[in-house]
């Protein structure tokens, strides 16, 4: 009888092969199997290092400061680009209104084609880029009120990480409610003007909101209705997908 | 009533984050174990946990709901040790190796540990340490993992007779190293 081979043991054990009949008959390959198999039952018992109780909220405290880290980063790189294009949205806004050869000459050709200029179709185009680009501005803001307002009252509200995001709303706000003013869209401009002093508190408060400012806040965003005009506003516009990590 | 996994992956999806820390505080402990007998280290066990739970948040949008939720997370955490084990490989490569660094055993001295005797565990643990990074993961995703050999020579990135190879090559060695100790006790039988 030809003996089975260390493959074929190994094979046999993890079942990917069957010997059973083999092994039955054969007392050397059974041998040769039962001291395999005690190798590997010795190495199965050794133990795996515990963890402590707290160990699971340790990784995920890591894990979510990871992902908050990657978040401000984001949203700090979201935030340069808007202003940029704001920026450069109020340079040639600006520039279009100097009495310089080009601005005159923009201005000559207005004057000789006011049907066209003021023909709402040839100003749909830079309307639509400021509400694509305030949509995602007040998207920021609206998840920063809503942890505001939906905060317990009774507890101090932690809010680091919001602070430093809401000195970037603040600046990104001024830049799109001139803007808005500029291209006189009252409506942009009206809400952006409303929610700006939350911002700004919001931006000089300490790393925390005691029970009595939080309640104070609560009331004015609620007074305003705030959180419900900034949603209805930024639903009624082409929608920027929300990430999901920015609702951690 | 408890949440299940999938249900915590569908409101982790909505932007619960809540439900994915309900996700870690349930698998964490068993990623660990993947993980340390992967890498053979605590240390970097512990960051293949963190990183598992990382690329599993960046990812669950892959996560099929037919699937199971465990075996899912399993797959990304072996896929994060093996690249620890790669990364660590061309490091050690390029420096030299850090003698400090493989260390299949942990001092903390916990009460099931004492099941087989401390010699007996500094025997099996230099056993381990004797194979090659290949013939560990291979070893382990087959004795531990269970994993099919055609699945861990895809993950390997090598043939399937080659990843039966490294399998059967690291059992021999383990039979080698330990034959005597099992021969000299009876009650392992």
């Amino acid at each position: 009888m030809q003996h089975l081979n260390d493959e074929e043991l190994i094979a046999h054990h993890y079942r990917d092969a069957d010997a059973s009949d083999h092994l039955q008959a054969c007392s050397e390959c059974n041998e040769q199997y039962q001291t395999l198999r005690r190798v590997l039952t010795l190495v199965d018992t050794l133990p795996v290092p515990e963890r402590d109780p707290g160990y699971s909220e340790r990784v995920w405290n890591r894990v979510r400061w990871r992902l908050e880290r990657r978040r401000e980063r984001r949203w700090r790189w979201m935030a340069s680009v808007a202003a940029i294009l704001a920026i450069a949205f109020v340079t040639a806004q600006w520039w279009r209104t100097q009495p310089a050869a080009g601005g005159r000459q923009t201005a000559e050709i207005a004057n000789r084609q006011p049907a066209t200029i003021n023909n709402p179709t040839t100003q749909q185009p830079t309307n639509n880029v400021l509400v694509f680009v305030v949509t995602d501005h007040l998207d920021a803001a609206e998840r920063m009120l809503a942890e505001v307002a939906n905060a317990d009252p009774k507890k101090r509200l932690e809010i680091g990480v919001e602070q430093r995001r809401a000195e970037d709303l603040v600046t990104a706000n001024r830049i799109y409610r001139q803007t808005a003013t500029q291209r006189g869209d009252a409506r942009i401009a009206a809400l952006l003007s409303d929610i700006e002093p939350i911002l700004v508190e919001l931006s000089h408060a300490g790393k925390e909101l005691s029970p009595e400012e939080l309640s104070s806040m609560q009331k004015r965003i609620d007074s305003k209705n705030l959180l419900f005009k900034v949603r209805v506003m930024s639903r009624s516009e082409e929608p920027v997908p929300v990430s999901r990590v920015n609702s951690l | 009533m408890e949440m299940t996994d999938v249900a915590a992956v569908s409101r982790t999806r909505d932007g619960d984050a809540e439900a994915f820390r309900l996700l870690v505080e349930r698998h964490s402990r068993a990623i660990f174990r993947v993980a340390w007998r992967m890498t053979g280290n605590e240390h970097d066990a512990d960051d293949v946990v963190q990183e598992t739970f990382l690329r599993a948040y960046r990812q669950i949008d892959g996560f099929e709901e037919r699937a199971n939720f465990s075996t899912w997370l399993h797959r990304i955490a072996i896929n994060c040790s093996l690249d620890l084990l790669r990364s660590r490989s061309r490091h050690d490569k390029q420096y030299g190796g850090d003698p400090e660094v493989v260390e299949l055993r942990s001092d903390a001295p916990e009460p099931d540990r004492m099941a087989i005797s401390a010699e007996l565990q500094q025997h099996v643990a230099a056993a381990m340490q004797r194979l090659s990074e290949n013939e560990r993961t291979a070893f382990v995703l087959r004795h531990f993992e269970g994993m099919p050999v055609e699945e861990i020579g895809k993950t390997l990135g090598i043939q399937v007779n080659a990843a039966k190879h490294t399998i059967f090559r690291a059992v021999r060695k383990l039979r080698d190293s330990l034959e005597p100790f099992v021969r000299k006790t009876p009650c392992n039988t």
